[in-house]
């Protein structure tokens, strides 16, 4: 059962993480390409 | 003479499946007719379900031995193909060919509507280990409220075999029915008002970001969930020839042929896991009816981590979206905008609506690397 | 003079009217296709059609012009 929980809940969380980890990354690509297009940051 | 003749026919019949068939395979017939009529018929997913009834039907042929370890036909196709983990990876180069990003990529927080769907598998999981299945069945039980074939046959093949055919036939079958089991929970959870909500302007994607998106996008799945590493790969692999515009080649290939022929391997051979033996028990039914609540509740999860993310933001998101993180692509998008659609005729959902059927696609594959780290 | 635009990139799968035809507010004008998927686009106002920027098969993006509609 202890485990049944743990799986639940850290399987769960890391869901979310990896999500929340591919926004990040979305959002930091798009700022990035974004900058260059501008001819701003190399 | 005729004494000779006689004893040679009746070795014959001895041999003949005829004189071998028992209730069981005339059973599995009956399946087997029965998938046939959902595919042909009733047109539910026939791209995977033909294949899989007709392998059903010739896997419980007496004596044929198609499914005979180290000898029989399909056991080639289902040990080489499935067992070794080679067709399943191939698909979802196939499908990462056919994706389009873009929806995802100009309304990012829509992620979260994907990761949200997910929260009904682990649900659907707890409570199919309530209900006596251990834990890697229960597992793969959960995940066919993913609704990705795919990653349910790869997570299937690892984990609990001996369920393959069964849950992937759940998969499939209630994938089609996305259109009748979605819109109910949709409309419980949801008032009116909310269902009319329009989504703002996205903003547009550069082409760029379509291209750095499946390298930095897996990079960051597979450090995080390295057994997600073959499905995620190659998913973003096909994304990758696609996007780079570069290889259209390479791409047609990954979206028509290369699609078309792993489907039909992967389909024949699921079907032929579908023996007497292994079929024809009364856990089948329960992996059916949780498998039915696992996309009952998937799509709730979904809905509600949209108003959740309403309560939190200014800019309010149609929670409608949330039915799409279950990932059906596409069907799951176009009922959220049929159901937009009978709230507000003017709103049109579905480009809204692919973000998250797409990122659904990402959490179940994080979701079932999951699974196979801790319990593989 | 209305522009009548699609609301999302698609095909154009069906015109349900012709240059000179009067239509009703919400009256299906055009029927987009997108992902195997119908969807109708609506006159905002009564009016009458005045010219049809496409034609049935073609491919438009959002926003792209479909019908011309002078209100009445």
């Amino acid at each position: 059962m202890e485990e049944a929980i743990r799986v639940f809940v850290s399987g769960t969380a890391a869901v979310f993480l990896g999500m929340g980890l591919v926004y990040l990354s979305i959002r930091v690509v798009a700022l990035a390409v974004g900058w260059v297009t501008r001819g701003g940051e190399p | 003479m005729t004494q000779e003749l006689l004893a040679s026919l009746g070795g014959l019949a001895a041999r003949s499946g005829f004189t071998h068939v028992t209730w069981g395979h005339g059973v599995m017939w009956l399946v087997a007719a029965g998938l046939m009529y959902l595919a042909v018929v009733r047109k539910f997913e026939p791209l995977l379900l033909l294949p899989i009834a007709f392998g059903v039907l010739v896997a419980n042929l007496p004596l044929a031995g198609l499914m005979e370890p180290n000898e029989g036909l399909l056991w080639r196709f289902y040990h080489y193909g499935i067992q070794w983990e080679v067709i399943p990876p191939l698909i979802f180069l196939g499908l990462g060919a056919l994706t389009d990003f873009g929806p995802l990529l100009s309304q990012p927080k829509l992620i979260f509507l994907g990761a949200g769907a997910q929260v009904g598998v682990y649900i659907t999981f707890f409570c199919a280990y309530l209900m006596g299945f251990d834990l890697k069945e229960a597992g793969t039980i959960g995940i066919i409220g993913g609704a990705d074939g795919p990653t349910t046959i790869y997570l299937a093949s690892r984990m609990a075999p001996q369920m393959l055919g069964t849950v992937a036939v759940a998969a499939y079958s209630y994938m089609a029915m996305v259109p009748l089991i979605q819109p109910p929970v949709m409309k419980l959870l949801t008032t009116e008002a909310e269902r009319r909500i329009r989504m703002k302007r996205t903003r547009k994607v550069h082409p760029a970001e379509k291209v750095i998106f499946p390298v930095v996008g897996s990079l960051m799945v597979i450090l995080l969930v390295p057994a997600s590493a073959p499905l995620m790969a190659m998913f973003m692999l096909g994304n990758l020839f696609r996007e780079s515009k570069v290889v259209d080649r390479l791409t047609g290939t990954c979206q028509n042929e290369l699609l078309n022929i792993v489907t039909i391997f992967l389909g024949i051979s699921v079907g032929a896991t579908m023996s007497a033996e292994s079929f024809l028990h009364a856990r089948v039914i329960f992996v059916f009816l949780l498998g039915l609540g696992a996309f009952v509740v998937s799509t709730a999860s979904g809905v509600l981590i949209a108003k959740l993310m309403n309560l939190l933001s200014r800019d309010k998101i149609n929670p409608l979206l949330g039915a799409a993180g279950v990932s059906a692509v596409p069907m799951a998008a176009r009922v959220v905008h049929k159901v937009g659609a009978e709230a507000d005729r003017h709103n049109y959902l579905l480009m809204y609506a692919m973000g998250p059927n797409i990122a659904g696609v990402l959490g179940t594959l994080i979701a079932a690397g999951v699974f196979l780290t801790l319990l593989g | 003079m209305i522009e009548l635009c699609a609301p999302m990139a698609g095909n154009v799968w069906k015109i349900q009217c012709n240059p000179g035809d009067r239509v009703t507010e919400n009256e299906p004008v055009v029927i987009l296709e997108v992902m195997k998927m119908e969807a109708e686009v609506f006159a905002p106002a009564p009016g009458v059609v005045k010219d049809l920027r496409v034609k049935e098969g073609d491919a438009v993006d959002e926003d792209d012009v479909l019908v011309l509609i002078e209100p009445e």
